[in-house]
């Protein structure tokens, strides 16, 4: 419980809209029961009145009546406001969520957002905060509202008398706690079997179908579908075992608000009979128990969402309160003019990692407007090195010197401003091509974005495009062609005009003809500026200045391509074998 | 009506009986209300007119009691038939889309993505459950329950029968008006939602190229603007969405009213109609009081489940397509049923070409080629020469479009799938790994073979040698045997085809990509399984292919020459100048 205050104080700057939407509710539960309760109580009353003449005339017909119409226009306009003000309240929320949310997690951006990437689970954040938005409308807010009403129905009983007052919270607290929290209990065992098993379903499932091909020729592909459907259907019995628990849940509910009408009635009935209060009452008692336990319906819904929004909210706490990997100087470094890269005894262990070191005592340079190539299998460590240049990480041991300054000396500003990013995992927006293109330069004029896309090879493209730069490029760029793409990401490059560039595989997943014209801008771009460059294709390393060879963390040859080739076995086995 | 209507639809006669009976249970309780309402109306008017104490009464709170519990029950029961049905519909429609996979075959799964197929096949089939556990039966009752008490009230009083009829006006109407309002509703909510939803997600996805390109502070501000610029539009939405269940909601609030005032100023003798002359009493009274809200009940309740219609909806479009798609995609390869006979392979293409929709050029240009008994031919090309259609349309994963196939002088066509595919040994590049151990991942679950036989094809392929695999054949690979590398991947596929030991071998850049000592293991091992075998093997490194007895050069489709390594070298033409470009590939 401790660990949802944070997202109930984010509720706080709407706490007005909150108020709003429980006392709307509040109303339209009260005239609800009132409505009900009071119609009862007047025809009984009425009927009673009715056997004698003296008493017709005496009936105050006018307050009842006026009543019950009150109540009915009183209602219907309650519940329109309430449905209004919750959802407003809601999207309210939903907004303070997703900003508190990126504000916490921006300065650990991008080392530890970074495995998150890929993976479903950036999706599965926003899928907790779209669950944590129902934390007023479905759980807080009937909560509060059906306890209201009860107390408010309880203390009418309590004046008229203690006893009935007794009998209704007893059942109606048990209706209300005991029965949704045990059913609870049960069924979250249930839906943690559902989910394995529909994770199961999905594993072995994402395995049959990749691997159609070598089940259809091994004659397996039937067995692996019967076991499919085997699986499926343990899933659907579960789920029915889960529906014979929520539907019992159900029927408690309804047969508990019968009970209380029934006892309370069975309680009321001597007690009217001595006096206490005249006979017409029971008929406002009994449908004033009736209506009160219908606020208890939607509290069964609100103790499963309860269940996952505790979750999510754990989930989202603890990406959010993760503490950022690398810590910049608030002052500017005074900046040597010099521009050699040098890499110094560089060792890297990925944090929490339980394999062996990433890198092994890195040891090279990249002279000034030169170019060196990072090759080496996967996994050898090539996108590590270049991500500690970037600072997503810093090294264990050892440090990168800029000329002769090191590089975490340099404020965030220094750094972003000297090193550009050109890969294929940089992030096409889903937005116009030219908001794509602000990103690298918001304040930069057209005359500046044409130039960009002139030297990318983008303009003819652009020029064929009806709405021009206006035009939505997709889903990650999905509007784009893949070498489309990469030449919007290296316009973006251009614009930011950054001394030092870090080319990461840039044309990985590019047809062959794509690949050879794209490497070509990509040199053409490079003249006058220091490159790292991970690739392993032959007409990128024709034209670097340097190889540094990658195995296993470690540099085990450094020298230009061709010298390679010549003296260095496992390169020239590794670059035949790719 | 729309195709995902009427696929919805087309579903319903897999769950007829659960979806009857879950109505069914549900009317049965609504006649039980009226029992509740009736027995509760008779016990105010014991007490309240006649002066009953509570032990004259004691009888009709004991059949109140039961009538309780019997709804209960009812109500339960109506629960589990309904999940019933939906349980019905769901296993049909996933074994439905397995079957249509299968005869779409692997090219179909490749072009569709695994991710989204599975996600369509688990999440969006689950997405039908509400239509038909809730929706469906729900549709019943909410015509029969209130036509049923309307009725009733009738007999009593044709007045209050009347306020009923009249303020529920034509049922059927009421309905599509709320049907339309919450479809809208959701449609609409839904949609704003999730693109919300997906603009948040982008701007997560881009955060390490915001920040790289200094631009992530600045971005929390446009995240409230966007939420903003969604609320604003969500709420015009819902404000007039909502209006339509308002209106239902007054017609619930006036009915019981006026059933109320009604009521009431005919006990006060203020009116005198609608009672078919006989006099009113209490108990009748009552219960057509209690009777106005669980007419419209069903209806509203109705309104409830209308999201569920929606999600439906929205998944039986994707669903309908999806099996529209499939079924466009599988063509039947194989149409007859002819058994193989012989121990070897022999294979002839006669002018083979084929074109991929879309592109400008033919993937293979005429092209004929052949391969006799027990032969190994190397098939070298760069990528986009046409190698892997040549090989899909080998496997039948692709139908021909042009030219003929013979195997041992036999149209490919007329072969029966299984018994083609009995004669294949498969080794590719990236094999397909299952969670289990070794043994599941050589057998992938078939019976054929004994114990001998597995850890001689385990030997074989060098597997029992590997200190990573200690275990042998009960050694854990991991999900999709991310406990192996990739070597050991491909090891595990040549210990597939070591034991199946089909006469032909279909090899798919066996050595690509590799280790030095991975590279010498794999290849030692397919020295010794290619024995009396037909071996066709693609290939883009020219070490490897110089193996085979015969190599092929392909390039943009066509055949550009073929011999043995020394008869090219001799032609001195394009294999030639390969091999002459120092490094050991064609890339």
């Amino acid at each position: 419980m401790k660990r949802l205050l944070p997202f109930i104080k984010l509720l706080s700057p709407h706490r007005n809209w909150a108020y709003l939407a429980l006392f709307a509710g509040i109303i339209t539960l009260i005239t609800s029961i009132g409505l009900l309760a009071v119609s009862g109580w007047f025809i009984s009353a009425a009927a009673v009145a009715g056997l004698s003449m003296a008493a017709t005339q005496a009936f105050n017909l006018h307050t009842p009546s006026a009543s019950i119409r009150g109540f009915a226009l009183i209602r219907t306009l309650a519940r329109y406001a309430e449905r209004v003000v919750s959802h407003e309240t809601t999207l309210r929320l939903l907004s303070s969520l997703r900003v508190w949310f990126y504000q916490k997690i921006e300065p650990q951006a991008p080392s530890n957002l970074y495995r998150y990437r890929s993976g479903d689970l950036l999706s599965r954040i926003v899928g907790d905060i779209d669950i944590l938005d129902s934390l007023f409308v479905r759980v807080l807010s009937p909560t509060i509202s059906a306890l209201i009403v009860a107390i408010v129905l309880g203390g009418m009983l309590w004046w008229l008398a203690p006893v009935l007052s007794l009998v209704f919270f007893g059942l109606f607290l048990f209706a209300g706690i005991v029965t949704p929290i045990s059913v609870g209990w049960t069924s979250r065992r249930m839906a943690a079997k559902i989910q394995k098993q529909q994770a199961l379903l999905r594993s072995n499932l994402v395995e049959d179908l990749s691997g159609m091909a070598d089940l259809l020729i091994y004659g397996a592909q039937a067995q692996h579908t019967r076991d499919r459907l085997a699986e499926s259907d343990r899933l659907l019995r579960l789920q029915e075992k889960m529906a014979v628990i929520s539907g019992a849940s159900t029927a408690i509910l309804s047969f508990m608000g019968g009970l209380a009408t029934l006892t309370a009635l069975y309680v009321a009935l001597p007690i009217a009979q001595s006096g206490a209060f005249s006979e017409p009452v029971l008929a406002f008692i009994a449908f004033g128990v009736l209506a009160a336990f219908e606020t208890l319906q939607p509290l069964p819904l609100a103790y499963q969402m309860m269940g996952k929004i505790m979750e999510a909210a754990e989930r989202l706490l603890q990406v959010s309160e993760a503490p950022a990997a690398v810590v910049f100087p608030d002052k500017p470094a005074p900046r040597s003019s010099a521009s050699t890269i040098t890499f110094v005894n560089i060792s890297f262990t990925y944090p929490g990692s339980k394999e062996a070191v990433a890198l092994k005592s890195i040891n090279f340079t990249i002279a000034p407007e030169s170019t060196v190539a990072l090759v080496g299998p996967s996994g050898s460590g090539k996108t590590t090195l270049a991500h500690l240049l970037t600072r997503f990480w810093d090294p264990d041991q050892g440090s990168i010197l800029v000329g002769d300054t090191d590089l975490k000396t340099l404020n965030e500003a220094q750094l972003r401003s000297m090193i550009t990013m050109v890969s294929q995992k940089g992030h096409i927006f889903n937005r116009t091509l030219r908001k794509n293109l602000l990103i690298a330069a918001p304040e930069a004029e057209e005359a500046q974005l044409q130039e960009a896309i002139e030297k990318a090879q983008l303009s003819h493209f652009v020029a064929s495009l009806p709405e021009g730069l206006d035009t939505w490029v997709g889903e990650a760029g999905s509007q784009l062609s893949g070498g489309e793409a990469r030449r919007l990401i290296l316009a973006r490059a251009l614009l930011k005009n950054s001394p030092v560039w870090i080319l990461d595989e840039p044309t990985e997943g590019l047809d062959n003809r794509t690949r050879r014209r794209f490497t070509e801008t990509l040199f053409d771009n490079l003249a006058g500026r220091t490159g790292l460059f991970i690739t392993h294709t032959p007409e990128a390393l024709a034209q670097v200045d340097r190889v540094c060879f990658l195995e296993n963390g470690q540099v085990s040859g450094y020298g230009s391509h061709k010298q390679l080739l010549a003296d260095n076995p496992r390169y020239r086995h590794f670059i035949g074998s790719q | 009506m729309s195709p995902s209507l009427a696929w919805l639809k087309a579903q319903q006669s897999n769950c007829r009986g659960p979806v009857i009976l879950s109505a069914a249970l549900a009317t049965t309780s609504g006649f039980l209300t009226v029992a509740q309402a009736a027995l509760l109306a008779h016990i105010l008017h014991g007490a309240v007119i006649e002066g009953l104490g509570r032990q004259q009464l004691l009888p009709s709170f004991a059949m109140l009691a039961t009538t309780l519990l019997l709804r209960a029950a009812l109500s339960w029961g109506r629960e589990i038939s309904g999940q019933r049905a939906s349980t019905l519909v769901r296993q049909y429609v996933r074994e439905e889309f397995l079957e249509k996979l299968r005869v779409a075959g692997p090219m179909a799964v490749k072009a569709k993505h695994t991710a989204p197929l599975t996600n369509t096949i688990i999440e969006r089939v689950e997405a039908l459950h509400g239509y038909y556990a809730h929706y469906l039966p729900q549709r019943i009752i909410a015509v029969t329950v209130p036509i049923t008490i309307t009725i009733i009230a009738f007999y009593y009083s044709w007045a209050v029968g009347l306020i009923f009829l009249i303020t529920a006006p034509l049922i059927p109407a009421m309905m599509i008006m709320i049907g339309k309002g919450a479809e809208n509703l959701s449609q609409k909510n839904f949609q704003l939602l999730s693109r919300m939803s997906a603009h948040f997600l982008d701007t997560l996805q881009g955060l390490p190229t915001l920040k790289l390109f200094r631009q992530a502070k600045e971005e929390a501000e446009r995240i409230a603007e966007s939420s903003e610029e969604y609320r604003k539009g969500t709420m015009s939405v819902l404000r007039v969405a909502f209006l339509s269940s308002a209106v239902l909601e007054l017609f619930t609030s006036v009915a019981i009213a006026m059933t109320a005032v009604f009521l009431g100023l005919t006990f006060l003798h203020y009116l005198d109609f609608g009672l078919y002359g006989k006099p009113l009493d209490l108990r009748t009274g009552l219960m057509l009081l209690l009777l106005a809200p669980d007419v419209y009940l069903p209806l509203r309740e109705l309104g409830t489940h209308f999201h569920a219609r929606a999600d439906a909806l929205g998944a039986a479009e994707e669903l309908h397509s999806l099996g529209e798609d499939l079924d466009n995609l599988g063509q039947g390869q194989f149409q007859g049923y002819q058994k193989f006979s012989g121990d070897s392979i022999a294979l002839e293409l006669r002018q083979v070409s084929h074109h991929y929709s879309g592109r400008n050029t033919p993937a293979l240009d005429n092209l004929s080629l052949t391969i006799s008994p027990g032969e190994w031919l190397a098939i070298v090309g760069s990528s986009g020469a046409g190698k892997s259609t040549l090989l899909n349309l080998l496997l039948g994963f692709q139908p021909l479009q042009s030219g003929e196939i013979l195997i041992n002088g036999r149209s490919f066509s007329s072969f029966d799938a299984e018994e083609w595919y009995r004669q294949i040994g498969w080794v590719p590049q990236t094999p397909q790994l299952f969670t289990g151990s070794l043994e599941h991942n050589i057998t992938l679950g078939s019976n054929n073979y004994s114990q001998e036989q597995l850890k001689n094809a385990l030997t074989q392929a060098h597997l029992h040698t590997d200190n990573q695999l200690s275990q042998g054949l009960t050694t854990q690979v991991g999900e999709q045997g991310n406990l192996l590398s990739g070597g050991q991947a491909r090891r595990v596929a040549l210990a597939r085809a070591f034991a199946k030991n089909s006469p032909l071998l279909l090899l798919d850049e066996p050595t690509a990509g590799l280790d030095l000592e991975n590279e010498r293991l794999i290849m030692d091992s397919l020295k010794r399984l290619r024995r009396g075998k037909t071996v066709i093997m693609l290939t883009h490194r020219l070490d490897t292919a110089r193996l085979a007895d015969r190599i092929a050069v392909m390039e943009d489709g066509r055949l550009v020459e073929h011999g043995s390594h020394q008869q090219l070298m001799e032609n001195k033409a394009y294999y030639a100048r390969l091999v002459s470009d120092g490094t050991e590939s064609i890339l």
